[in-house]
């Protein structure tokens, strides 16, 4: 099986296999575009990505060889929530800050099967609460005036239980 | 909102108790009869319980029409439009009754003698006011096979009401459920001012809890991330890209929600991508003028629209209110017109010639769902083109409309028609279907009385057709035409021919010995056929999982039994015309 090296932002270098590197689409293009294939010594260097979050997405490439490829039709996407699987679900039981390097990683190497699991489990943890839980979860700040924030609360209500 | 702060108003003022059974039924989504025919009929539910505490199929309670799976299964079946946006306890179906004295609630009783456990949901509402109150909602509930008298605990309101909706999950039952009557218990108000203070709202001691679905609440329980993990807004690290890949995940609730989050999020959550299907079905209950408005920003785009069920202003209160929202139903309907592919309208009420005129308007259609909808008679001038899907059951279209929709209709493949009982010559629809829908897959005209052999022998011609519905269809004519449906349809996996009353082994067997799809027989109330066939039907047919023989009478209790044994991932069905039981 032939390899390829990564290496993560922080300078630790990854040997993968090539068929698992091409679950990255950009890592696919890559190779293809430079003919990189067959040279091992070859090193991708992926200054976006630290070796923590790169040990992750690769350990997530790896139970996922043998998914079928997504295909892009908004008309099939499953926007369901509730059928992570419990790997993905065991998976993403990390804390806040590394699900989302997960996301940016998965994004800037455009794994779309990483992505959208990631984003649905955020998904599922906006899901059911008020902005202000939101905000808290989060740590956003607010940044309404009050006088906005009740102009807007109102247009929204509509949903709201009344 | 501490629970002891509730005192009942019963308790304050002089009020009358009342037990009332039904005194109309105003409103249903699903029958299992015809209009003129009291058998199984909503109207059953009028009145006191004559059955209770019998078990059994009995004719005079009222039936909804489908159980388990089988439906659902259906190619013809709506999907989802937004899947995000379902229903936890996962409601098919309602009734609306009304009773003849407003009472503040404290007790019902729906008396449940066959197949009980599909109420999920009980919400009352006073009919002059447009407010429903949820009384109690639960999964729905596996239960032994005996009739039970079901009054699930409600939630305390002093509030008013004279109408009750129940709503129905029967996707666990093994056969149809069946009511026989509807008890409200309660308190009366024995003066006009006592009936005004607690109408409006003055003895609400307590803020009860919002009601509604309270689907999110079920997902909020066991949440650990309610405390912030991080110390820096981790949004701010995503591209807008990205956050728009989270919100697509949300439930419309939330996105109105995360509008109000900050000045990021509710540009972010008004991007049109988000709105291209739209689910308010779920949501019937609050949908009203300003959720329309709401929408009409938003839905530039938008592909699929569900507004099953979003009757808000479906009452007397006030007509300006009906006139306003019919109006912007108009106006979503034509906003959404140059892009909307899926409509899904069932059960709405406002769909009337108006509605109809806007939606003739939406040439991209190719899923459309009228089910129910009975403020129209006839159908525009303008016509759909691009239909795939069209579901019509219990609508009042005309011969001459149909006809006209059908011609104009080339890729059609799903034809629902049950309970469409102004169709007067089924068999002239039928050769229309022959000759200018080719690609159809699925029939059904279920409980519709015009089709005769002449028309039943033109399926054979339908080469595609994988199901067909001619339940109880042909009840007053002599069978005939099978063997040329057995001979050109061999894709048909699903075949209903309930009540076909004079047919034989011999007429029914070439369909079992050429269609080896089938995997769905419905031969209710068919008395000359033999074990015989159905030996070969279970035999012969490797896909078969669905088999009806109630009211079979030629074929006896034991050799069911037997071939349940012999073939148990075969779902064969008997229903029993009564069990008397001893509830002692």
């Amino acid at each position: 099986m032939p390899q390829i090296k990564l290496q993560s932002s922080d300078g630790e270098v990854f040997p993968i296999d090539v068929e698992i590197a091409k679950m990255s689409t950009t890592l696919k293009t890559m190779l293809e575009d430079l003919g990189m294939e067959d040279d091992d010594d070859e090193i991708v260097p992926l200054p976006n990505v630290n070796a923590a979050i790169l040990r992750k997405v690769l350990e997530w490439c790896t139970a996922h060889r043998h998914d079928p490829p997504i295909v892009d039709d908004p008309n099939i996407l499953d926007t369901r929530t509730n059928n992570i699987t419990c790997w993905d679900a065991e998976f993403l039981k990390v804390d806040q800050g590394t699900l989302f390097e997960l996301i940016l990683a998965a994004n800037y190497l455009d794994i779309r099967g990483l992505l959208d699991v990631a984003c649905k489990s955020v998904a599922t943890l906006i899901s059911g609460k008020t902005p202000e839980d939101i905000r808290k979860t989060f740590n956003i700040k607010n940044d309404f005036t009050p006088e906005e924030e009740e102009e807007i609360r109102k247009e929204n209500e509509c949903c709201a239980e009344k | 909102m501490a629970n002891n702060t509730f005192i009942p108003v019963e308790n304050v003022f002089k009020m009358r108790y009342l037990e009332q059974f039904v005194h109309k039924v105003v409103h249903c989504s699903s029958r299992y009869s015809n209009q003129r025919n009291y058998s199984y009929s909503p109207i059953n539910l009028v009145g006191k319980y004559v059955k209770y505490p019998s078990y059994g199929d009995s004719p005079e309670a009222y039936f909804l029409r489908s159980y388990g799976k089988w439906w659902k299964d259906s190619i013809a079946a709506q999907k989802e439009y937004r899947p995000q946006d379902f229903d936890l306890l996962g409601a098919e179906d309602f009734i609306v009754v009304e009773f003849d004295c407003i009472v503040v609630p404290r007790e019902i009783f729906i008396y449940e003698i066959y197949h009980p456990g599909a109420v999920i949901r009980i919400w009352g509402r006073l009919r002059k006011d447009k407010k429903w109150y949820l009384l109690w909602e639960g999964f729905p509930q596996k239960c032994a096979a005996r009739s039970r008298k079901f009054s699930p605990p409600l939630r305390k309101y002093n509030c008013l009401i004279n109408l009750l909706r129940i709503e129905f999950n029967q996707n666990h039952l093994d056969y149809h459920t069946a009511i026989d009557a509807v008890l409200l218990s309660g308190y009366e108000p024995e003066t006009e001012i006592t009936y005004e203070l607690i109408k409006n709202g003055l003895t609400q001691v307590r803020t009860e809890k919002p009601i509604g679905p309270t689907v999110n609440d079920f997902e909020l329980s066991d949440c650990d991330t309610d405390k912030p993990k991080c110390s820096r807004d981790v949004f701010s690290m995503l591209p807008d890209e990205i956050i728009l890949n989270i919100f697509q995940y949300l439930d419309l609730k939330s996105l109105s929600r995360c509008a109000q989050v900050n000045s990021r999020w509710n540009k972010l959550s008004q991007d049109q991508t988000l709105y291209q299907n739209i689910n308010l079905k779920i949501y019937w209950y609050l949908v009203d003028v300003n959720t329309l408005e709401y929408l009409l920003n938003k839905i530039k785009n938008i592909k699929k629209l569900d507004l099953s069920w979003c009757n808000e202003y479906q009452c007397d209160f006030s007509t300006r209110l009906h006139y306003d929202y019919h109006n912007k139903l108009q106006s979503v309907i034509e906003t959404a017109s140059k892009t909307l592919t899926h409509l899904s309208m069932n059960d709405n009420y406002f769909v009337d010639y108006d509605i109809l005129n806007e939606i003739s308007k939406c040439k991209e259609l190719v899923d459309l769902r009228l089910h129910h909808t009975f403020n129209w008679i006839r159908w525009p001038k303008d016509v759909l083109t691009k239909l795939v899907s069209l579901d019509l059951s219990m609508t009042n279209i005309i011969d001459q409309d149909l006809i006209q929709i059908l011609i104009a209709n080339p890729n059609l493949e799903h034809l629902v028609l049950d309970l469409c009982e102004q169709i007067i010559d089924m068999d002239f629809v039928v050769e229309t279907v022959i000759n200018f829908n080719k690609k159809l897959k699925a029939w059904s005209s279920w409980k519709t009385m015009s089709i005769t052999s002449e028309g039943v022998r033109k399926f054979g011609l339908c080469n595609n057709l994988e199901e067909l519905d001619l339940g109880w269809c042909l009840m007053n004519h002599v069978p005939d035409g099978l063997a040329e449906i057995a001979q050109g349809c061999r894709k048909l996996r699903r075949l209903i021919l309930s009540e076909w009353r004079g047919i034989s082994d011999q007429l029914l067997m070439p369909l079992i010995l050429s269609c080896k799809e089938l995997t769905q027989i419905d031969l209710i109330g068919i008395k000359n056929i033999t074990s015989e066939l159905c030996e070969k039907a279970l035999y012969l047919l490797p896909k078969l999982r669905l088999l009806d023989l109630s009211f079979c009478d030629g074929i006896r209790q034991e050799e069911v039994e037997i071939w349940r044994q012999q073939y148990p991932h075969i779902t064969i069905q008997r229903s029993c015309v009564y069990l008397y039981q001893n509830l002692n």
